[in-house]
């Protein structure tokens, strides 16, 4: 019977190929890149390597032993079995389905098209079984770790010291961590093989993100989010770093700070998961450079001079305890960094592109990633460029009178009626408003603009305060709009958009329109070219396009081809954590994008300040195309 | 067409301002530097333009921004535009200075590891518009290259710029560097991250908030050196 071609079919990827009948299904699995979680590596130990036969299932013979004692009788009857214990028989069509639980569930509430992984993580346990005649040593550990799971290892220090107490407390089991499929940091008493965790951190300059993770299935177990507490020390990168230069101890401030946000971090997901944080293993962190070298404590005084050099760029793995702040995971655990790509742009933006699905049918591609600072990746036929814009955290819901991150308080889309002017809100859950998120901001900035209450230069019209009480003088000089009255709130107070709001997401638009534009002209490309324009980052779950593409934060892109994909930052992260295939493919991205410097291009200033305006309501086009309509305005 | 007529019988001062002003209003550049050359043809000197004008123009700007009258946007645009009638003037005026008329030299950029020349250009125009011989050395400009230029052309101001607060600790090098050169050149700083505090710490013998507020320090600077 072996020897003829059979079709396998997998689900949900859809792989197909056609392969010799006899060839055993875990070993083809793997070839061909379908990873299981299979920790005993093949052996029929663990029942892991569980996958559902939805064709051909008849033609195989009768569930082994191993199987039996790793699936239920209802499983057999729907035709599970163990991909390392089957050979593919000889049948037309073989189609396996692989256990969904195995494939990372992390499709944010969008649209966008993030890459899903099965979980190769560099961290793996293998069980150990110690027969009575064997001694508990390397020696005995390293030839079981070769022959029972094909891993030629060596042994760490910290890991040799933990050998006897784990073969004394053991029982006959012992389970070696092993990282990166090469070291052995650490030997534990028993069976912990379903102990195996890790954390994705995004460190914004904002705000901090943290996911815990299971490293064997793949799953989001728990998250957290806090401020970044270096904001004292500087709202941006810039006075961040210039208080780092102050004084000599202050860049150990900044990381402490850092450093210990994320330990609390840590502590608030294990207890949401109830997990002890002793069985992380390793940490993925992605953030922007200066962000990047903040955390490992390197000097970030290069970045502030021009040409703005990163002192790194590659991505590193060092161990948790060598950093000057405990994190209380397993005392053998790594933590891995993203690489840079160079100047402002880093392994956030590399994270976000590792998160965002390929598209081979898109020829040219434009990916924003919204923040503090706002970075926009250009991709052509001929490769990727990028730059960091300014935006400022505007959109992240600071500087904003009543901005808030997002959460269940805040009004994240708004209605204004053209004739009444009267308002209609909706916060994400439902509840009270307490405040706006940055899809709120854009949203009431945009219906302003519709109904002729923000001009194109960004003054909120005084003249329709006899139209309507939501227009009213704040301060003597200057108008502000109530979207919200004080008995409607949760706050005890209106909640309003005041003309410095207003001028707030001026300024973040026009830098992000800007670094878009001047982009788009390096590469020779016009609006209209983009196949595909990604928006990534701070607006939370939900970003109303027509709104960010009313108040003109990018250029002029038909509607159908703009994708929204949430925080691919952080998806970027987890990914990375999960796999190493994906960890090298971060490496290729930082290496092939070329970083543009845009306070060196000669038309900054002009394209920077003629994006300020807002694209006129009626035609929806940029001022930039129009500027004597918005310049006829001004006379009024 | 038809307007060029109205000048050509005689020069109207004030209707020639109005309509600058309206073209700056309107940050029409094309209009603008069409009045300008107009104003010139019709004998109006290039001096008379920035004093009697644009720089009056772009001062009642800066009390409105600081008022909030009008927004960021609007001031950046407005200086925008000024900026390119003052590139048209600019050439004449140096053309019409010599030693005897010119008020004084000035070497201007901005402080090594800054690139950000926004501000540092409409100064220079402006200093130049008033009056001043200046040497602009660009951006990202060493302490060494503004003692050099400030030697070699006799200057009596070094003016050094700054946006990011980073580059605040260059433009104190240089200031110490100004000192132990012992050269007899006034200093006047500027630009977002300065305030006139910094200007006092770090011995900077005049700070300005914006262009023209920048020119009249310069005479006053310029003033304390000749008397």
């Amino acid at each position: 019977m072996t020897g003829q071609i059979t079709t396998a079919v997998f689900r949900p990827s859809g792989k197909t190929v056609r392969v010799p009948s006899g060839t055993n299904l875990l070993d083809l699995m793997r070839r061909i890149d379908i990873d299981l979680a299979a920790t005993c590596g093949g052996k029929g130990k663990c029942g892991k390597c569980k996958v559902k036969i939805e064709e051909g299932a008849e033609d195989l013979p009768s569930p082994t032993e191993t199987e039996l004692q790793h699936l239920l009788p209802q499983e057999i009857k729907q035709h599970y079995r163990l991909a390392c214990s089957i050979a593919i028989p000889l049948v037309p069509y073989f189609v396996v389905k692989t256990s969904s639980t195995n494939f990372m569930e992390m499709k944010l509430q969008t649209e966008g098209r993030l890459v899903a992984v099965t979980p190769d993580p560099a961290v793996s346990k293998h069980l150990i079984e110690l027969a009575d005649s064997l001694p508990s040593d390397e020696e005995t550990l390293l030839n079981t770790l070769r022959e029972k799971y094909g891993l030629e290892c060596t042994f760490d220090y910290e890991a040799l010291t933990d050998i006897p107490a784990a073969g004394l407390h053991g029982k006959g089991l012992v389970t070696c961590v092993v990282y990166d499929r090469r070291s052995v940091v650490a030997v534990e008493p028993g069976d912990t093989t379903l102990n195996c965790l890790g954390f994705a951190a995004d460190i914004g300059t904002t705000k901090l993100a943290l996911y815990l993770m299971d490293l064997l299935t793949g799953k989001e177990l728990a998250s957290s989010a806090s401020p970044n507490p270096q904001a004292i020390y500087g709202d941006d990168v810039m006075s961040r770093i210039a208080y780092s230069l102050t004084d000599k101890s202050n860049n150990a401030v900044l990381q402490k700070a850092v450093l210990k946000e994320v330990a609390s971090l840590v502590r608030a997901c294990c207890t949401k998961a109830g997990l002890k944080p002793k069985w992380i293993y390793e940490g993925c962190f992605v953030g922007n450079p200066c962000m990047v070298h903040f955390l490992l404590g390197i000097s970030a005084r290069s970045l502030a001079f021009f040409p703005y050099r990163n002192v790194f760029r590659k991505g590193m793995t060092l161990r948790a305890r060598e950093l000057p702040v405990r994190l209380n995971l397993h005392p053998a655990a790594r933590l891995h960094v993203l690489p840079l790509i160079a100047g402002f742009v880093g392994a956030d933006t590399v994270a976000a592109r590792l998160a965002v699905e390929k598209d081979t049918s898109a020829e040219i591609e434009m990916l924003l990633d919204i923040g503090t600072n706002t970075e926009v990746l250009l991709s052509d036929e001929n490769g990727s460029m990028a730059c960091s814009c300014a935006s400022g955290p505007a959109f992240e819901g600071m500087h904003i009178s009543h901005g808030r991150k997002a959460d269940s308080a805040s009004i994240e889309k708004v209605w204004i009626d053209p004739a009444t002017l009267d308002v209609r809100f909706q916060t994400i859950d439902g509840a009270k408003p307490a405040g706006l998120c940055g899809s709120g901001i854009a949203s009431v900035i945009a219906e302003l603009l519709k109904v002729g209450i923000l001009s194109s230069k960004g003054k909120l019209n005084g003249h329709l305060a006899q139209a309507t009480n939501r227009i009213r003088m704040a301060n003597g000089n200057r108008f502000e709009f109530v979207i919200a009255w004080k008995q409607e709130t949760s706050i005890g107070s209106d909640i309003v958009v005041t003309q410095k709001d207003v001028l707030e997401v001026q300024k973040a638009k026009a830098a992000i329109y800007a670094g878009c534009e001047l982009l788009m002209k390096q590469k020779g490309v016009t609006a209209r070219d983009i196949d595909r324009l990604i928006i990534a980052g701070a607006f939370g779950q939900y970003v109303d396009k027509a709104a960010v593409k009313a108040i003109g934060m990018f250029p002029d892109v038909p509607i159908e081809r703009i994708e929204e994909v949430g925080n691919a930052a952080g998806v970027g992260a987890k990914v990375a954590l999960l796999s190493r295939r994906k960890r090298q493919e971060a490496e290729e991205i930082a290496e092939s994008v070329t970083y543009y410097e845009l306070a060196l291009d000669p038309d900054f200033v002009r394209t920077y300040a003629s994006s300020m305006l807002f694209p006129a309501a009626s035609s929806g086009n940029h001022p930039s195309q129009n500027e004597k309509e918005t310049g006829s305005d001004a006379r009024e | 067409m038809t307007e060029e007529k109205i000048y050509a019988n005689g020069p109207d001062w004030e209707e020639l301002c109005r309509e600058i002003g309206n073209a700056i209003t309107d940050w029409d550049k094309e209009k603008l530097a069409a009045l300008v050359n107009r104003g010139l043809a019709m004998g109006v000197t290039p001096l008379e333009i920035t004093k009697g004008v644009l720089l009056p123009r772009l001062q009642k700007a800066c009390r409105e921004i600081d008022a909030h009258d009008i927004t960021f946007p609007e001031l950046v645009l407005l200086a925008d535009t000024i900026k390119a009638a003052l590139d048209i003037l600019i050439p004449k005026i140096r053309a019409s200075l010599d030693r005897d008329t010119e008020k004084g030299t000035v070497v201007i950029g901005t402080v090594k590891g800054d690139i950000h020349d926004l501000g540092k250009n409409l100064v220079a125009a402006v200093f130049e518009s008033g009056g001043y011989r200046v040497i602009d050395l660009g951006r990202d400009v060493s302490a060494k290259d503004f003692i050099r230029e400030a030697e070699k052309e006799e200057a009596h101001i070094i003016a050094a710029s700054t946006l990011m607060t980073p580059t605040l600790i260059t433009m104190e090098e240089l200031l110490t560097e100004v000192r132990s050169s012992k050269l007899k050149v006034k200093t006047i700083i500027g630009g977002w991250a300065t305030s006139p505090e910094f200007a006092r710490k770090i011995g900077a013998d005049a700070w300005a908030d914006d262009a023209l507020e920048g020119l009249y320090m310069l005479d006053r600077l310029v003033e304390e050196l000749k008397g």
